[in-house]
């Protein structure tokens, strides 16, 4: 038995014989030919091997993928037909100006996407790289449309090339940019355009996001590389395993529903939490964290919202201080941000507003360490004094079986004279908490990290929800 | 909620040379307990919270908004800006694959 690779160049059906010619090889000159039988002679468990192998010719054809034909020695009659695996795999169609991502493993940091065609090769240098995936916040339009054949390049490596159909437009209003784990409920953080804001006075007003989808593109992509690029390596532990959707939707009216965005006097913009869910799911997604991203200009500080746990599905038992808590593993409503197209992009917004949403109402909060605040409800990383002339007490918290001290200096920004309270300990103890006021860190915000407790709480609640 | 920029505050230290940092810490723990009530069982007391800092910053600090977007217009990078992402080889007619 011998096998033959390459690629279908044409097939032709011969009704004298009952049979599919097709010709596989580099090119029609320097094809072979194989045949399927398919007449009626044979027997119907035949027929149907068959006719499957011709589909996947036929697919095969279509899609430009390589195929390996098996048939006898001397003859040209295909007993099996397969399509090898790729290294790698689009996710979605590739659109100018749309965003565009590529999974795999062992991807290389310094890769690139190579488009190539009989005329030219573009090559683009992608706005982040994991070994899972490769993100484009927009793909350049001077990739030619039609059939490229595309590989992610790297110095010392190459992936397989595979044949992707590049067209001019339109972008999609629903974009995976990665699928997450294959399961019904992964992990979903999604970016939406927002439609609508609730302005001071409480009118409905467009939100002028929707004409902006460069900015969108932009914005999205600055999250991603603040969400998963940065010195913090908390969500990078299982970022392979998130499912991450944009929305942009410009047919939407500023109608109650489409409204997702509040402003706050006298420049802040929070979400309307409750509205998210019931958006997402005109979009069938499930999110557990939703980026509201608007276009105001003129209420443009980012706040969040913490996540409601579903008290009612399963969750992750813990202690904390000794007292019984849980990890809900299914959210009622998302932890949500509003971050505007303008933001800051030299700092830990996204990321900071993250550590807010991930944290839940009633199962523990995770709060700004860079005001005093004052006791109430569950929160995980801060606690009081009875005087702001006490000790900070040397031990902060015991978070399940294990303590964490407390920091004594307030990431060496020191604790005001006032403050009664005080925070666990840093994992970078030389620059400010990713909760604190990172603008102070003494050379770049975004090396700053989370403190040791919400390093291992987060974790451990981000698992209580991958794992469901 | 984001953390104000230092830059902001000595802005509004600068136009306002009376303004205390208690003023603005005040402002900022309103803030912080305004985000930690439930926006569905407590609109009362977030409207009262918003009443009392919009009060304060009215007080002691009225062109807030415009002195945070002056300072955020001076400190921001172009993020539109952004490098070309990409090359283009066109290859030669007697380029073999």
């Amino acid at each position: 038995m011998a096998v033959t690779t390459g690629l279908v160049q044409q097939i032709i059906w011969t009704p004298s014989i009952g049979a599919a010619c097709f010709y596989v090889g580099p090119s029609m000159a320097s094809a072979e030919i194989f045949y399927i039988v398919v007449n009626s002679s044979a027997s119907e468990a035949e027929i149907a091997t068959n006719l499957n192998l011709l589909s996947l010719v036929v697919k095969a054809k279509g899609a430009g993928y390589p195929i390996t034909v098996s048939h006898p020695d001397n003859s040209g009659q295909a007993t099996g037909v397969s399509a090898g695996e790729f290294d790698i795999s689009p996710i979605g169609q590739a659109i100018h100006n749309d965003f565009y991502s590529v999974s795999g493993s062992g991807i290389p940091a310094d890769a690139v996407l190579q488009f190539e065609t009989a005329a030219s090769i573009v090559t683009v240098t992608p706005d982040l790289v994991r070994p899972h995936c490769v993100f484009v916040a927009e793909l350049p339009p001077v990739i030619a449309t039609g059939r490229n054949i595309l590989r992610l390049s790297a110095a010392g490596w190459t992936s397989n090339s595979i044949p992707v159909d590049v067209s001019s437009g339109p972008r999609l209003v629903k974009r995976v940019l990665f699928s997450g784990q294959p399961k019904p409920d992964p992990y979903t953080i999604l970016f939406v355009a927002n439609p609508g804001i609730q302005t001071e006075p409480g009118a409905l007003a467009a939100d002028v996001v929707l004409t902006d989808r460069p900015g969108f593109h932009n914005a999205v992509g600055y999250c991603l590389t603040n969400l998963f690029a940065v010195t913090e390596d908390l969500l990078r532990q299982f970022d392979n395993q998130f499912r991450i959707v944009t929305v942009f939707d410009n047919t939407l009216p500023a109608t109650v529903e489409n409204t997702l965005a509040h402003e706050i006097p006298p420049n802040l913009m929070e979400t309307l939490r409750n509205r998210l869910a019931p958006f997402c799911s005109r979009y069938d997604e499930v999110a557990d964290m939703v980026f509201v991203m608007h276009g105001s200009t003129t209420h443009d500080r980012a706040t969040a919202w913490y996540t409601s746990d579903d008290g009612a599905k399963p969750s992750v038992a813990y202690t904390f201080d000794g007292a019984a808590r849980v990890h809900g593993r299914f959210p009622s409503v998302p932890g949500s941000a509003a971050l505007p197209l303008d933001m800051n992009q030299t700092g830990l917004t996204p990321f900071h507003e993250f550590g807010h949403g991930a944290s839940d109402f009633n199962n523990g909060r995770i709060n700004d360490l860079y005001v005093d605040g004052s006791p109430g409800g569950f929160v995980v990383n801060k606690k009081f004094r009875a005087l702001a002339t006490d000790p900070v007490p040397a031990n902060f918290a015991n978070y399940d079986g294990t303590g964490f001290n407390s920091d004594p200096n307030r990431d060496g920004l020191g604790y005001p004279g006032t403050w009664k309270s005080y925070h666990p300990i840093q994992i970078d103890t030389t620059r400010p908490n990713l909760m604190d006021n990172y603008w102070f860190a003494f050379d770049d915000p975004q090396f700053c990290r989370f403190d040791q407790l919400i390093h291992s709480w987060l974790t451990d609640r981000i698992m209580a929800k991958l794992t469901r | 909620m984001e953390p104000l920029h230092p830059k902001v505050r000595q802005a509004l230290k600068r136009a306002y040379p009376n303004l205390k940092d208690e003023d603005i810490d005040t402002s900022e723990e309103l803030l912080d307990q305004r985000m930690h009530a439930d926006p569905d069982t407590e609109r009362e007391k977030i409207a009262e919270l918003d009443r009392r800092r919009m009060e304060l910053i009215q007080r002691t600090m009225p062109q807030y908004s415009q002195i945070v977007r002056q300072v955020q217009a001076e400190m921001n990078p172009p993020i539109r800006a952004k490098k070309q992402n990409y090359s283009v080889e066109i290859k030669s007619p007697d380029h073999k694959e």
